[in-house]
């Protein structure tokens, strides 16, 4: 069964996304970008072109660029907004029966066969990225759409070869990319202001007997047709313009390659301007003078971009206040602000939303793409994908892991790791022929086994003697769906296993969680600097034990003077290893590193030396053993 | 399938729906490594594509500038011999992007023959002698591909 697209065909972009592993993703197209200009061009070799190739050619070729399809879509010739759209469109539309055509390459189009062109484009770039077939879509519309505009949209979507399963409404896809429609009663505005138009919905998620579900019902809906980014763009060009005539005495107005620039400038400063507080406009050689050449070198500070939108995002608040009326509803009553659109970003759109409705608005999933994410999130909900609570999974609310050498805790799963899981990790032996090991099972996100929750221990014993850092035990962290926690311990060796089970391990209340995550923040410097010193006392430990070691086995290969030095710098790790001063022992092991290495270099010299001067040994006779212990921790 | 194989009982439909569930499941996991190291590899050889087109108008006005020499007509020997010795430490400058664009995989778009909206940019169209419509006249911007990849296309102007 072929997965299910959903679809964001907008005004000015478009964009689609799908279920993947029970969440939504959205679907790049084949130039790689997240979102697709909803632009369809016929140049003039008669090839057609969509999506940002199309725009490429807009500017030589604007009476068959087509663009704002959804302006028309379902519309009669004799509608208001069709006769006010034929003003100022740049390609022709004409009147046929009672319904529009647009003049493409001397052939007209209904708006449905252009929407489709779009809607192919989509659903070959899905299947490219995917590897299958998309034979169906969910497809949004906004909410004010009527139904020869709905029924229109899903002509588009079967002319372009997708069977379209549901028209959804545009805030609804909004408010279940957010997960809203599972709060009943909850009184949701979604304020979508796009690169064209602004729309503003006042949502109700109620709760249906018949079918034992949730549905989110569009309460009331207003907005402005013609108000968009591409306005706030159009004021920053006009002052950037003014600003230039004023100091150079020069209009570029007039100038088409100087206002391409000035407007990708305009644009990227608007969007600069979002996170900083001042931005320059730094066009240079923009034009040429009497002079020579002349440069726009603007500073634009934010303050200065919210002068000149002001009034913009002020328009916004009207529809807002009808929406609201036709609603019977008052700021106090709405539970949630959904923020939809690029211009969204903007902290002065953001601050006017959020003064007005009194309430923080939500706007956490990315703003350009949070409609085709519902969509996705509806088409996965039909197609079984996501099933209420039965496919709902769980994460790991802290981190899990045991004790090890030093009283620092090793984590095994990390916190948020979705279930059911398992890890494993092998660990070995703190002294030589330790009979048994100890498995402390902790929750957390301390570094140290103290500040965390003990959720049981268990020991393993039975170990072959054998020197420290050589025996295997594999360790083995098991949580199932319903948050069971087991942990096994089984040494390598002789296959003897020990194990737990915890039933507690996802039973914290959201506050505790909450509580040791911030507790584990507040104190994650110290605990850093805690664990690197028991790390480092560790790793003196094993130095001097692997030190001695190979002196032991050296023997007399090793010439007294290298013997001594080293003993020498044994002897000053050991009196440091259990201090606390980490930088002295590092300065000690680094110090015993430089001389061991020189014995050992000069032991394989002393060897190769003594293998050259050697006849080749016998078939058969065995090499000497000159195994390295295991270090501590070592993963599997 | 005949009738007697079709899952009948409550348990027998549940299981059949969870069994797909978990194929799915697994179908979506083993989709998602493949991805994921489809995307981690083309990460490895475009990694640089953000920081490359944010340093592109930098290199572009480098360019404008290159264009814009004033006339050293006027200028004394002494003075034109200080004049260019700056420039040529510039094109110097531009030499070195050269090198660097071709070190790290980047290639100027040509503008050569007809306009290609997957290469090209249209900014305008003028009437120019011996082109024909759609042939590119001039460049007004530099366009780049990263691998092969389109980075940013060429701005150009086209004949009517």
């Amino acid at each position: 069964m072929s997965k299910i697209l959903g679809i964001d065909l907008g005004t000015t972009n478009s964009c689609m996304a799908i279920i993947e592993g029970g969440q939504p993703k959205v679907i790049e197209n084949s130039e790689g970008a997240r979102t697709t200009p909803s632009v369809v061009a016929v140049t003039k070799t008669g090839e057609r072109l969509v999506g940002q190739i199309a725009k490429r050619q807009a500017v030589v070729n604007p009476e068959n660029t087509l663009f704002s399809i959804k302006r028309l879509i379902g519309r009669r010739w004799d509608d208001a907004e069709v006769q006010r759209d034929h003003k100022w469109l740049p390609y022709k539309i004409v009147q046929k029966g009672d319904g529009v055509r647009i003049v493409m390459g001397g052939k007209e189009y209904s708006p449905e066969e252009i929407s489709a062109f779009v809607l192919q484009k989509l659903k070959a770039d899905a299947e490219a990225r995917l590897g299958e077939k998309i034979t169906e879509a969910v497809i949004t519309v906004p909410a004010y759409f009527d139904d020869s505009q709905r029924q229109a949209t899903k002509v588009a979507g079967e002319i372009a070869g997708l069977k379209v399963s549901r028209i959804i409404n545009e805030p609804t896809a909004a408010a279940l990319a957010y997960g809203f429609d599972r709060k009943k009663d909850e009184k949701i505005v979604v304020y979508d202001l796009g690169g064209g138009t602004f729309d503003v919905s006042v949502l109700e998620v109620a709760y249906d007997a018949a079918t034992s579900q949730n549905t989110v019902e569009v309460r009331a809906t207003n907005g402005d047709t013609h108000l968009g980014g591409d306005d706030f763009d159009q004021l920053i060009i006009r002052y950037l313009v003014d600003d230039f005539k004023k100091t150079e005495g020069i209009d570029l107005s007039k100038d088409t390659l100087a206002l391409q620039r000035i407007k990708d400038a305009a644009e990227k400063a608007k969007i600069e301007l979002s996170s900083a507080i001042e931005t320059e406009v730094n066009q240079p050689f923009i034009t040429s003078g009497a002079t020579g050449p002349k440069h726009m070198l603007i500073k634009l500070s934010r303050a200065k971009l919210e002068q000149l939108v002001g009034d913009l995002v002020e328009k916004t608040l009207e529809p807002c206040k009808k929406a609201l009326a036709d609603a019977k509803l008052s700021t106090g009553d709405i539970n949630e602000i959904i923020l939809v659109g690029g211009m969204t970003r903007m902290p002065l759109v953001i601050q006017i939303v959020e003064k007005f409705f009194g309430k923080k608005a939500n706007s956490s999933v990315n703003p350009d793409e949070v409609v085709a994410i519902g969509a996705a999130i509806q088409a996965g909900n039909l197609q079984g994908d996501i099933k209420g609570e039965l496919l709902l999974l769980d994460v790991t609310p802290l981190s899990l892991g045991i004790e090890t050498l030093g009283g620092v805790m090793t984590k095994i799963i990390e916190r948020n790791t979705t279930i059911p899981t398992s890890k494993s990790q092998i660990f070995s032996t703190a002294a030589d022929s330790q009979p048994s090991v100890e498995i402390q099972v902790l929750q957390g996100e301390r570094d140290m086994a103290s500040d965390n929750r003990s959720l049981g221990r268990f020991t393993l014993s039975g170990l072959p003697p054998a020197p420290r850092g050589v025996p295997q035990i594999e360790v083995s962290f098991d949580i199932d769906a319903n948050g069971i926690l087991s942990v096994k311990a089984t040494d390598k060796a002789t296959n003897k296993e020990q194990k737990i089970t915890i039933t507690a391990s996802t039973n914290l209340s959201k506050d505790e969680v909450e509580r040791m995550r911030k507790e584990a923040e507040a104190h994650a410097e110290e605990d850093k600097k805690r664990r690197e010193s028991i790390e480092i006392k560790n790793m003196a430990e094993t130095m001097v034990y692997t030190t001695e070691k190979m002196l032991k086995d050296a023997g007399d290969k090793v010439k007294v003077e290298d013997k001594k030095e080293v003993e020498e710098k044994l002897e000053a790790l050991k009196k440091l290893k259990d201090s606390d001063d980490v930088e002295a022992i590092k300065k000690a092991a680094d110090e015993l590193a430089t001389v061991a290495q020189k014995v050992g270099a000069a032991m394989y010299q002393q060897n190769q030396q003594a293998e050259a001067s050697q006849t080749p040994p016998a078939e058969g006779e065995a090499k000497k053993e000159g195994e390295e212990p295991k270090t501590e921790g070592e993963s599997k | 399938m005949d009738d007697q194989t079709l899952p009948t009982t409550n348990y027998e439909l549940q299981a059949t729906e969870y069994l797909a569930g978990w194929k799915r499941a697994q179908a979506d996991y083993q989709n998602l490594k493949k991805e994921t190291e489809r995307e981690r590899s083309e990460y490895t050889k475009y990694a640089n594509e953000r920081l490359l087109h944010e340093l592109l108008p930098m290199i572009d006005q480098l360019s404008l500038a290159m264009q814009h020499v004033p006339s050293t007509e006027n200028l004394s020997e002494a003075q034109r011999k200080v004049w260019e010795n700056w420039l040529a430490g510039l094109r110097a400058v531009q030499g070195s992007w050269d090198q660097l664009a071709k070190n790290v995989g980047l290639e100027r778009i040509s503008i050569e023959g007809s306009f290609d909206p997957m290469l090209h940019d249209a900014a305008g169209e003028e009437s120019a002698e011996g082109k024909s419509p759609v042939e590119i006249i001039r460049g007004v911007q530099d366009g780049w591909k990263l691998h092969g990849k389109v980075l940013r296309p060429a701005r150009v102007i086209i004949a009517k």
